[in-house]
Order: C-alpha cells, then structure tokens, then sequence
C-alpha cells in the first residue's frame, strides 16, 4: 500500500500542564504515591525520597476533552471527577506498573463537581457536592461497575465557588459550600432509602469580602476533652477566616432563620474583619473565630493539618501567589468564663502566619492533598506551572525541641551557663555573640566581645549544641576581644583575625590557639583559596586571602592545616589604590579578586612570591563583587580549567571563560543571569555528582535562600531578618539539603539545621505563565512566557524504559514585559522580543566543563526606540546579511510599521536599513522572502485579516523605505499564527485566524527578469470553521508523501490537513486529536522538519506537550 | 498601566472617554449593531449584567433618545487615508466614497468626536437593566439590582416590564408583554482555571437565556458575551435549539488576545413544547443536551457515520469539497467533519460561522496609536467598580506606610 499522508499518527510523548488535582495515597506496602489530575489524565507518582527519576508509576486516561478537577481514593478505589464527569477505577492497578489498563467506571452528575467522598462504612455508597449547593448520592457496584447517581438534594441553591464534604455518620454528610458571593453555607444532609435525602441549614457565614475559593472542616478535640468542629475559608479577599461550626443544640433557631430564601441583590457585603482579633464583633453567632490576612493574591485552598501544641493546630492555604503557607490556629478555649456552659460558648481563637512555602514559579497553586499520618503532615502542591511538589512536615509534633522549623535562638547566657560557675562570676548583659564559623556539620566556633572562645559540639538530633570554653593564653586573650574573623580552614581547624591584625591558627584535637602571622593593618576579611570540604585526606596546606582595612594589597598565607604554621607568603600588589578587595579565588595558579565596584583583576605570581596583576577588567555590575569560584573541569580533558563564576550584589552571576596565549590574557564574558532570589548572593558551590550542579545562596527579602539553579529548585528558605547581619553557611556537596545556617539577631545567635530536604519535587515543572513563543534550532527548544523570562531546554525524546524529558539548561530573566516572540538563528544566536520596544540578541555557548548548564549573555540590546517606547515588537524574522556582514532583522510593530536593521555583534549594534508603515493596523506577522538590494522582500500579516507584500526603494540618504507591492484579504481578523514553506519556486503559506479559519496560500515568482523577481499571491484558500475558536499556533512539516499543516487553537484540538501545493488544490483534514495546552500559543517542530523520520511536535501555552509525528 | 499610555495602547479606551461612554465596551454593541442590524423595529429590551452600564447607554441614547451613531464614531482616519494612499484596498473603495473619505478627512481634529444624528424619540420604549453591582441612573431605562442566577429575579424582571404583572396571580413565569431583545454583556472576575472560567461563564449564559425564554418574543434576538475556549462548540449546538440563525462576532473593538466573542442568536423559535422551566432551569442536568439530541434526530442524515476511536478523535480523513465562492479571489473550502457532531461523552458539537464585526477603517484594539503632544488624557467617564480586595490593598498600604 502506497503511504499516504492520510496515515500520518500524533502520540503524546510529554505532558507539563496544571496540576489541576492531587490526592496522596499509602498503598499497603508502605509506599506513598502522588495521584495528579494532569489535564484528562491521571498520573502516579512514587514519593521517592532524593530520587530524580523514575517517579511515574501509570498514566491512565480517565476523561475525554475534560481535566481532571478532583481526585478522592478510599476503601482501594480512586473517585475522580472534573466538570461533570465522575469515574471510579480500582487504586492497585495504577500503582502496580505491570497491571493491564485499569477498568474505568464512568457517569455523569447534572452539575459542576466540586468534591466528592467514598462513605466511611460503606465501600458501594458515595457524594458528590456540585456548584449549586447540591449533594449526588451515588451507588456504585462494584461488580457490574455501574454507578447510578440519585436526584440532587439542595437547602438552596447559591452559586458556588468551593464545597468540601465530610460523612458525620452513616447516613450523614456534613456539606460546607463557599459562594460566588461570600457567604460560606453549612448544612447536614441525611441520606434515606432510594437515593432520597432530607437537608438541614445549620449555618450561614457572612463576612468574606469575595468570593470563597476553598472550605474545609475538621474536629477537633479540646483540652478539656470537649470536640469542636471547625471551619476553614479562603477568598479573593485575601483572608483565612476560620468558623465554629459545633452543633450546640440550639442550632433549630438557627436553621429556621437561614432557610428563608432571600435574594440576594447585593455585591459583597459584610464587614467584620479585624485582623485577627475579632470577638468584640456585634454578631457574636456568625464571628469568624479567628482570621488573617495572608499571601499576596487570591487564596485557592485551605487545609487542616494536625494539632500542634494544646488546643492549637496547623492550617494550610494555598495561593495564587504560587506559595503554600502554614499557619497555627490557637483556640482559646473559655475555661475562664465557668464550667456551667462551657459546650455552649462559641470557640475565640487567633490564627498566626507560621512558614511560607515558595516553591513553585509563576502564578497558581491549582491544587492541593494532604496525608495526616501519626509522625507527619504531608503536603502536596500542584502549580500551574505543572510541578508537584511534596513537603513532609515531619518536626510539627516535636515539641521538646520547641521549634517547628529545627532552629534554636541563644544568647550569651544559653550558652555560658553551663559553662562557668554561676556563684563565681555573674553573666555580664554586655558580653555578646560576635563572630563565629561552622569547622563542619557537627563543630561550630564562637567568639565573645569579652574575648572567649567557645566551641560548640552538635550530637545527635540535638538542635543546640553542646558548649566547651577554650582555654586562651593569658596574653592572647586581649587580642581575642578585637576577633573580627572567623574562618574555617578545614574541618578541624578555623583561622581568627582581628583587627589588630594578627591571624591566629585554631586546632580541633589539641584546642591549642597560636599565631600564624601578623599584618600590618586591620583584617576586615579572609577567604578561603582553596575548597576545604573536598580532598579532606590531602589537602594539607590552606590558601588564604586576608583583607585589611583602607588597602587595596591584600595578603597570600599557605598555612598547614594541622599544625598551623606558616608555609608561604605573599602580598597581591599593584592594584589601584581605590581597588577596595570584597571576594577572590584562585584558578590555574592565577588569583582572582573581585572588587567593591564590580571591578575584576587577575593576578599572577612573580619570582619575589608576590602577585601583580595581569588583567583589570570591569564587569558589567557596578556593585560589589561577593563569590568568585572555579567551574569544574572537564573530565579525561588535557586542558586546565578555564571557567569562572563571579557572583555581585547586583543580583546577577556571570561565567567568564580565560583565554591566555602567547603571553596575553583575556576574559570573555560567556553567561550572565539572576537566580529568582537577590540581589545579595552570599556564595555558591558546584555540587559532587557526576554532572556537577550549581547551588547558590543568598538573601531574598528577610529570608535567606539556598538554590539549586540547575533544577532551578529552592533547597532551603530561613527566615532570617535580612541579609545585613552576620551569617555562616556550613553544608554537603552531596547531600541536597544537608546544611546548618548559623545567623546573628538582635544580639542572639539563631542556628537552623536540617538533615535533608524537607520537601521533594515529585514532578518537574516548567514556567508558571503562558508561554507566548517557541522556537527549536534541531538542538535546543527555547520558550518565552508571559512570566518575561526566556528558558532554552534540551529534549531528550522517549526512548527504551525512559520517559521523555525536557531539561532546563538556561533561564533569562531580563525582558521586563512578557515575551512576544522568540527566533533561533543558527545554533548560536537567540532573538528575543517583547513589550516595550524590547529587543536582546543572545549568544548562547557550550562550556568545555563538567557542569552542563548552557552560557547564555545578552549580546546585543535594540536601542532605536520610539519616544515613549511603549509599541510591542509583535513579530521579526532575521537572517544572515548576503554580503556577509552581521545579520539582517526585520521587526513588526503594534503601531503597524516595520523595521528592518542591520545588527552586528561587534558592540551589538542596530543600524537602520529601511522603514515602511502599513496601514495603522496591528502587524502580526513579519517574514523575509528574499533579499534584493541588500535588503529583504518582506510578507506581513495584521489584525485586519490581510497579507502583504513589501519591497524597498530608495529613501533619503541611504536608508530605504518600503512600499507595498500587493495587499489581499485572506481572514476576517487578526491573523494570530503563520509558517510558509519552500515549495518549488514559490512558498506554501499556511495561517491560522482569530476567525477560526485556517488558510492557504501560494506565493509564487512574476515574471520577468530574475534579477528583478518580485512576489506575488497566486493562490489563496480558507477553510472557515477549522477550529471551534482562535487558532495561535500552525506549522508546515514536510514528509514523504506531501507538506502537513498542523494548527493549535484555543478550542485545544491540534488538528493535521493535508496542504496542497498545486494541481487539485484541496486542503484536507487529516486527523485531530485533543490537547491539555488551553491557550495554545505556539508550535514548534525538533528535528524532522523534513523527510519521514518521526519528528516531535511541540505545542505550548498554558503548559507545553511534546507530540511524536508517526 | 497609567491613563496616557492607556490612552495609545488602547484606542477604544481613549474614544469611550471622548465620547462619553461608561466604557469601551459600548463601541462593540455599536458594531454588534452596525453588522447584524440589532436595533431595527426594536422597542423592548433587557440589557443583563449590565454595570457599568455602558451597553444600557447605548440603548438609551439609541432607542430613547433617538441618536444614531454611524461608523465615523470609531473610524481611524489615518488609517483610511493610509489605505487609500497606500492602494491597499482598491476594491473597497469606489469614485463617490473616496470623495466622501476626503471631504472626511479635511474635517478638522476638533471635530473628530462622534458623529451623531438625533431622530425623533421613541415614546413605547422599555428597556430594563440589571446587575449585582449599582447603576447609576440612565435616562429612560428601569434598573435592577439582582442575581440574574437567581431564580426569584424572574418575577421582579417581569414586574419591571409590565407593571401590572402580579406574581401571586400570574400563571408563569412567561411574560405578557414580551421583548424584542435580550443582551448580556456579563463575565465573571476570571481565576485563570480555563475550563472554571468557561463553565462559570456559560452559567451566566445560561442564567441570560433562561430570563430571555420567559421574556423574549418568537423572532426576538438574544445577544451574549462567550468564551471561545474548549467545549465551546458544545454551547453553539445548545444555543441552536432557540433561534434560527446562531453567530459568533467579534467586535474590531474586542482584542484578537482575548477570548471574549459575542454570540448573536437571530429568529427565537423554542421547539414545540418547550416551556420555559425555573424548576429545571438550563445549564445543569442533561435537559439541554437532550433537546440536542431530539434536534439531530429530526434533521436529515447528511453523510454516513464514520469510526470514532474511543478517545473522541477520529481516524479517517475528510475530503474538502471546494465551493465555487471565490469571493476576492479567495477559494472557500468546506471541510465536513460530521464525526465531530457526535461526541457520545460531552455532548454534540457544532460550529457557529464567524463574523468580524466593524469595518475594516475602525479603530484596531490591538494597535499603538500615536497621540499629538498637545492630547491631555481624559478621566474615565466612571471609576472602576472597587474589587474585592480592595480592603487587603488598603491594609498593606497603611501597613507600609506604619513601617516606614
């Protein structure tokens, strides 16, 4: 049989889109599985603990053209329900990987589902509660896998924005609906024989100012022994508002006051919110008993979590603000007010902000699970940005540590009181914790304003470390009050420096403190040449940089580690006097130090053993320079290492790469980028894997943040104050999470500790907005968002026993509006455009290095901006000039005119070739044809549903102009997407329209001379009503046996037609098939553009798939 | 966003506030107007989530007060006289218009405000608007402050339109006196969940077509914001129970970006039988989907069934068959794919045709347009409704403000 392009097959090999839900399950072995509503599909994952890969248990289609909205698993089944689809299939045969597909039961309610429960007793009975305050009784056999839903059963039926049920008894449900409108609406629904069911109100809350996103109710027990039942809401307010929902036996008033139907004619009402404190309210009955103001957006979820301490207990939200936060609802329970009618008063409380969970990007918290087990509270998150993460909260019920995070706070007195005799001398208030350092995990040493030197010795789990003074000579103690560093050299040994300027050598085993050297000033600084927590066995000597006061010389020190004692010296000299020294390094011999402007001087050993510098450059910051460290070398590479990162308090770290030959040295700057955290970054290391990490740190507004920047990954956050204050850093270069994080707070030494993370990332995500543009080279695939950052991924297709997958090697952030479009040209060169007449061109690199992230710096930046620089660059092409000379782009205006430019990399300059102005209409679409006169024939599209032709003229001076050669209607609107094709002398132009339509164009040569060829539309061709809405993305694919279009819309069918490129003329429709990318924006092609190898397609949008073309 | 960059990033912005329209959307009831002829032999209307009232603003100045406004009210004449210079639209100009876009064009910039013609009042006009959110009061027009979601705003709808109508008494909740049009301008605050949009957005649809059964006359039209995103063919193929003609317009006012459209619902004939039900109101349960199926069983069949795979997609492909319309040139390809029609899971699926709306001179909501040095930013003509959290804005702010 002949192929045909009729037979052409789309697989989806990839899928990073919301989490739309979450539910955590322990299967009986013990292990815990994350169940996630990814789009229509329901995927597994297995909780494992420091593992990167092989988290995906199943992948089981549940739904058609629905996302899953919910995800309930009890008595070995799962109910998972979206819109108004439920299906119950068995739980085992998604977390056994060898079981055949699973059996799904499928039915359907009248309603939008917002939650849904199996009974507790009975495994064949299940609710549903829908958007209109109903509830579904639901009888499921399990045998014929029927599921027969019952009449809805309402008290009425307000709009809802969140409902949450909980089964009271047998025959009870307990229903809790948050409303469009504010109110939070509590009533009992009891379940009687033939699917019928009696309600009861027993409350209506007002008081939310917005709509209520999330409800949940718990029971709790009091001190007394009393249960209380609770109420938690969330709301486009920005409050967390916690009701006493307890059945007080008074509750038939009640109900009879609220049953009333009243219209509601109102917006939102109510206005008892007094930031937490809110029992002096007039309506005692419907008071919040406690609320707070939390995140900075819209609240999409509340939960309970376990008690923690008497009366107190843990609550979760979860917010569009991307974060999950903790916070602690202490009830006051009124003991005070008399036994008499203790369970008759309603519950006080206060509810405080405890952690803030910031670990995911973008926007949305989709959704949520928790699993309340006797040690821990787990905690999953699910992001619009398609990761899920699981936070284990293992340390809430440890009260004898009496913290919830594993931090300790001492001050002086903590530490010395066990330390020197009480009777004999009193505490003086004005001795303080001045500097110290961690020797390594388990030793930390401080030093007093009264000049003691203590080591503190962390064992076990223990948070505060036991205390041991050192025994200081006689006359050093004087010189140990002016202690103004402390540095670790090695595990075993610290060096101090004081402003007198004398190093002092600190000995583990012998306790001994002796002097290494004196300088001739005050030492504001050492650092550490050489890395202390490598080599441990061999590294003998220790490399040290000292700072002194007002100097730009600074002085080399090779000290032995154990003995102390001084081995070389050196002066690094000939700097600048105003060269004011912040951080150095050493590389190849050669010694880096970094300056308090940003300036950056290499300098290298002469016969006297002192350094004079070879190179001063200045980078790009003008801020001090805080980290320089070497990257890896290569591995099994002859050659030395030649990279070096450079980290500044502009916020940015930078790789430069060292070029020296023939007795000349050069730095070229080869990436330049800033973590999501800053702009102080306090140090980095590359991690001990085999493919070295980079992990930064650093402060972002209080907190202090610990970063994997390969995973893009936060490791650690501690609120601290701020970055001005003194700090220490001790962690592993093999264990993620492994750290102690020593900080000074109003005088007191606060110390946080943590073993290992306390959170995973079950699935990778990507950018928490809409992606706007993509682009592919064969290689790399670039995005670029409305999130205004620009990530460059590498795909590693679906191969024997793996799963595809996308991996981020760069992250930009320096566009300040969201991306328009994204060009590659070439393996090399990354366009980029936004909002803001926003224009880079990036230079995009491999490193000769073990570490694997991709060297990225922004090259080239359009400065040819209109006066208020306010027009969006909607579209460019660009290509190589024909002379050979830089590269040849032309832009697309929102102000309907057109730009071409000649850039160079050189200085990264923009000169000005030609201008044209369409018609004031928007121009969507900007493609070069070919080039005449050095400049290109131009096609455009605009949001009058035209394409157009351009050539250029000759203007005034050397610039040209452009005219249009022809215009013709072709869409109704604004067309959104466009790709052309080579196709014999002409082009195959495919456009996809704002009017559902997709279309097809032949441009072909006019007649005529060759040297003067010009364009023209020979044919055109619309298919009206190809999509059900927009279509923002289309692609041509040439294969065997013809070209393929591929359009994206809005609707979320990709659809497949036949383009015809000549003779009968007939588009086709050739398959279509459903998609979880909503607002679809863009599609690109990796590899296989051409022939009939399997190319893979990749669309995105709200999310990304990645599709194979068979 | 500040007010002047607004005013170039947004033209419509810019001329709401020139023409002294409570909002930008009034020019897209405009066009709507201009394309599909909506206010012709119309006296009674219902304008539904109407705040801030810039839709009822249009029917009292139409319909009341008798103005007309034509398209010069949102024509760019730059762009007209670029296009003419530029030859870019030489069909659509003949001899006569080009003189008209001349003796256009030399109008003076003072003068570019709306062009408006006043007629002679219309004395038997009704209009009734209702929102949750206050209107202010509009000349002529009955506002209401309701939940158009609610069941018990029925009744007080039918009571504004005919003042003797007597809920106790009256036998239905069909109106005695009926009207010619019903629009809905509505949407709801979006949380950026899709397919919750969507679905929150066809309840007030759904809420609009209810009211607009028990209110509208056989042949009335019914107009309503929707959302063009998935399962939206779903909601064409419901809609095409009740009227004739079924399209979806977009206004040149409306952004391409955004996924606003208007479905114009022409020639209300409700199947025999039906009645309109606040027991079984539509949008929840399976009535809608039914009435579907009944409609499709009466239709004759058209092209054989074809294999569905079990996903909903399908596996055979579908041949276009060109018509001969070659309107400018343009070769339309019809391309039928009946199997999408049949979705067993979600219901049956149709596409309304599309109309861009507005001609082609108008103003375009995606452009930049350039302003004279001397253009001072106008007021909005009303503050913006205070969002819900408005309160926690002013927390923080007095928070900082404390810390400072």
């Amino acid at each position: 049989m002949v192929p045909t392009t009729n037979q052409i097959r789309l697989k989806r090999d990839l899928s990073h889109v919301p989490i739309t839900a979450l539910a955590l399950y322990r299967g009986p072995s013990g292990k815990l599985f994350v169940l996630a509503g990814e789009d229509s599909d329901l995927a597994v994952y297995e909780a494992k603990h420091g593992e990167h890969k092989g988290r995906l248990v199943s992948r089981t289609s549940v739904f058609t053209d629905q996302p899953i909205h919910g995800i309930h698993v009890r008595h070995g089944r799962v109910l998972a329900w979206g819109f108004c689809h439920i299906a119950i299939l068995p739980v085992d045969a998604l977390t056994e990987k060898h079981d055949p597909a699973p059996v799904i039961s499928r039915a359907t309610a009248p309603d939008w589902i917002f939650h849904g429960a199996f009974s507790d007793t009975d495994p064949s009975a299940a609710v549903l509660a829908t958007a209109h305050n109903e509830v579904i009784p639901l009888k499921y056999s399990p045998v014929t896998g029927e599921i027969i839903p019952s009449a809805p059963i309402a008290p009425s039926r307000p709009m809802l924005y969140s409902a949450h049920l909980t089964w009271i008894s047998n025959d009870t449900i307990l229903v809790a609906g948050g409303t469009v409108f504010g109110h939070v609406v509590v009533w009992k629904c009891r379940l009687e024989e033939g699917g019928k069911g009696v309600s009861e109100t027993l409350f209506n809350f007002e008081g939310h100012e917005g709509s209520i996103f999330g409800v949940d109710i718990c029971t709790i027990t009091l001190s007394d022994g009393s249960t209380a039942r609770i109420l938690a809401s969330c709301s486009d307010d920005r409050t967390i508002r916690v009701w006493d929902i307890t059945e007080r036996g008074e509750d038939s008033v009640h109900s009879r006051e609220s049953q009333t139907t009243k219209v509601i004619n109102t917006g939102f009402g109510g206005n008892d919110f007094n930031d937490g404190d809110s029992t002096q309210d007039s309506s005692e009955r419907s008071a919040p008993v406690a609320a707070a103001m939390g995140h900075a957006s819209r609240i999409w979820g509340v939960k309970f979590g376990t008690p923690c301490g008497e009366n107190a207990l843990s609550i979760y939200s979860f917010g569009e603000d991307a974060t999950a936060q903790r916070w602690r609802l202490q009830i006051s329970h009124a003991a005070s007010t008399g036994e008499a009618d203790l369970s008759a008063t309603p519950l006080t409380g206060k509810l405080s902000h405890g952690k803030t969970f910031s670990l995911h990007t973008g926007k949305h918290l989709w959704s949520r699970a928790t699993l309340l087990e006797d040690k821990a509270v787990l905690v999953a998150t699910g992001g619009a940005d398609s990761q899920i993460c699981l936070i284990e909260e293992s340390t809430l019920l440890d009260e004898r540590r009496g913290s919830l995070d594993g931090s300790v706070t001492l001050d002086t007195k903590d530490i010395l009181k066990g330390l020197i005799d009480p009777s004999a001398l009193a505490i003086s208030a004005k001795e303080i914790i001045s500097r110290y350092d961690f020797l390594s995990h388990d030793h930390i040493l401080v030093t007093t304003s009264f000049g003691r030197l203590i080591l503190g010795h962390f064992r076990d789990a223990q948070l505060e470390p036991e205390w041991e003074q050192i025994e200081v000579a006689e006359e050093l103690r004087g010189d140990m009050k002016l202690c103004y560093v402390v540095k670790s050299i090695a595990s075993t040994a610290a060096l101090l420096g004081t402003s007198s300027g004398n190093v002092y050598h600190f000995d583990i085993s012998s306790r001994r403190t002796k002097l290494v050297a004196s300088m001739p000033g005050k030492i504001v600084e050492m650092n550490c040449l050489s890395n202390k927590s490598r080599d441990e066995s061999d590294n003998l000597l220790a490399e040290v940089l000292v700072f002194l006061h007002g100097r730009a010389e600074s002085h080399y020190l090779a000290i032995d580690v154990s003995t102390g004692d001084l081995r070389s010296q050196g002066l690094a000299k000939g700097l600048d006097p105003r060269f004011v020294p912040t951080a150095a390094g050493k590389m190849n011999d050669l010694l880096f130090i970094g300056s308090r402007h940003g300036f950056l001087s290499i300098l290298d050993r002469k016969e006297d053993g002192s350094y004079y510098p070879i190179l001063d450059i200045s980078t790009r910051s003008r801020d001090a320079i805080t980290v320089i460290l070497p990257l890896p070398p290569k591995s099994g590479s002859q050659q030395a290492s030649r990279y070096i990162l450079v980290a500044s308090r502009d916020g940015k770290y930078r790789i430069y790469e060292l070029d020296q030959h023939q007795g000349s040295t050069l730095l070229h700057l080869r990436h330049e980028t800033s973590p999501p955290f800053g702009p102080l970054i306090a140090g980095a290391w590359f991690t001990q894997d085999k493919v070295p990490e980079l992990v930064l740190y650093g402060f972002r507004s209080k907190d202090f943040v610990i970063w994997n920047e390969t995973r893009r990954e936060e490791l650690a956050t501690i609120e601290c104050g701020g970055a001005h204050r003194t700090f220490q850093l001790t962690y592993n270069e093999s264990i993620p999470g492994r750290y102690r994080f020593a900080y000074t707070k109003t005088s007191k030494l606060s110390i946080s500790s943590s073993d290992r993370m306390a959170h995973e990332w079950v699935k990778a995500g990507i950018h928490g907005r809409e992606i706007r543009s993509l682009s592919s080279n064969g290689r790399f695939i670039a995005t670029g968002s409305e999130d205004t950052t620009i990530r460059i991924w590498e795909y590693q297709p679906l191969g024997e026993g793996t799963e595809a997958e996308l991996r981020c090697v760069a992250s930009m952030k320096t566009h300040i509006t969201g991306l328009q479009k994204l060009v590659w040209l070439g393996d090399d060169y990354l366009f980029s455009s936004a909002g803001g007449e926003e224009f880079f061109v990036w230079k995009v690199q491999n490193l000769e290095s073990d570490y694997k992230g991709l060297a990225v710096v922004c090259e080239g930046v359009f400065t040819d901006k209109s006066a208020d620089a306010d027009l969006r660059i909607m579209d460019f092409d660009v290509c190589r000039s024909d002379d050979g000379c830089g590269i040849v782009v032309t832009m697309g205006f929102s102000n309907s005119v057109l730009g071409t430019y000649r850039y160079t990399s050189e200085g990264g300059r923009f000169e000005l070739l030609a201008k044209g102005t369409y018609t004031g209409a928007c121009l969507t679409q900007t493609r070069h044809l070919s080039m005449r006169d050095q400049l290109p024939l131009l096609l455009t599209a605009s949001t009058d549903g035209h394409l157009a032709l351009w050539r250029s003229e000759p203007d005034e001076g050397t610039q040209r102009k452009y005219v249009l050669t022809q215009v013709v209607p072709l869409h109704q609107n604004s067309i959104k997407s466009l790709d052309m094709m080579k196709s014999g002398e002409g082009y195959q132009v495919f456009t996809g329209g704002d009017d559902n339509s997709v279309g097809v164009t032949l441009l072909g040569r006019t007649s005529g001379s060759t040297d003067d060829a010009s364009w023209t539309f020979s044919k055109r061709s619309i298919v009206r009503n190809a999509h059900a809405a927009a279509i923002a993305g289309v692609l041509l694919v040439r294969r065997r046996t013809g070209v393929v279009g591929i359009s994206v819309s809005n609707d979320q069918r990709v659809k497949l037609w036949r383009i015809p490129s000549g003779g009968d003329w007939n588009v086709e429709l050739i398959r279509g098939e459903c998609i979880g990318v909503a607002d679809a924006g863009d599609i690109a092609a990796v590899g296989g553009l051409e022939g009939d190898n399997a190319a893979t397609v990749v669309f995105a949008g709200v999310g990304l798939e990645a599709w194979s073309l068979e | 966003m500040g007010k002047s960059s607004k005013d170039k990033r947004d033209a419509y912005y810019r001329l709401a506030k020139e023409q002294g329209w409570r909002a930008r959307s009034a020019f897209k009831l405009l066009q709507l107007d201009e394309e599909f002829d909506l206010f012709s032999n119309v006296s009674r209307v219902v304008d539904l989530c109407a705040a801030p009232g810039s839709w009822s603003q249009v029917l009292s100045r139409v319909l009341i007060k008798g103005e007309k406004f034509g398209r010069s009210a949102w024509q760019d004449r730059d762009a007209k006289v670029r296009q003419q210079m530029l030859g870019v639209f030489p069909e659509a100009f003949t001899p006569e218009q080009k003189a008209a876009i001349e003796k256009e064009t030399s109008l003076s910039a003072a003068q570019t405000g709306a062009e408006v013609t006043t007629a002679a009042a219309n004395p038997n006009v009704k209009i009734v608007s209702i929102d949750l959110q206050p209107i202010s009061p509009l000349a002529g027009i009955t506002t209401l402050r309701a939940d158009i979601t609610h069941p018990a705003t029925v009744p007080l709808l039918l009571s504004a339109l005919d003042p003797s109508y007597d809920s106790a008494t009256a036998a239905g909740t069909q109106a005695q006196h009926p009207v010619d049009l019903v629009l809905s301008d509505g949407a709801p605050d979006v949380t950026g969940l899709h397919d919750l949009d969507i679905y929150v957005q066809s309840q007030l649809l759904f809420a609009a077509l209810n009211l607009a059964l028990c209110v509208l006359k056989p042949g009335g039209k019914f107009v309503a914001k929707i959302f063009r995103g998935r399962n939206v063919d779903i909601l064409y193929a419901q809609l095409k129970i009740f009227f004739e003609k079924v399209i979806v317009a977009k206004p040149r006012s409306s952004r391409a970006s955004s996924v606003e459209a208007f479905i114009v619902c022409l020639n209300f004939r409700p199947p025999a039988g039906f009645h309109a039900s606040l027991e079984e109101p539509l949008g929840v349960g399976q009535r809608l989907d039914r009435l579907v199926k009944e409609r499709d069983m009466q239709l004759p069949i058209v092209a054989e069934a074809t294999m569905q795979s079990s996903r909903g997609t399908w596996d055979f492909s579908v041949k276009s068959a060109p018509t001969t319309s070659r309107e400018g040139g343009i070769t339309e390809m019809e391309v039928y794919d009946e199997t999408e029609g049949n979705d067993k899971v979600n219901g049956s699926r149709w596409i309304a045709p599309f109309i861009a709306c507005g001609d082609l001179s108008a103003f375009d909501s995606d452009a930049s347009y350039q302003l004279p040095e001397d253009y001072v930013s106008l007021d909005p003509v009303q503050p913006p409704i205070a969002p819900p959290y408005k309160r926690a804005l002013e927390m923080r702010a007095a928070i900082s403000k404390t810390t400072r």
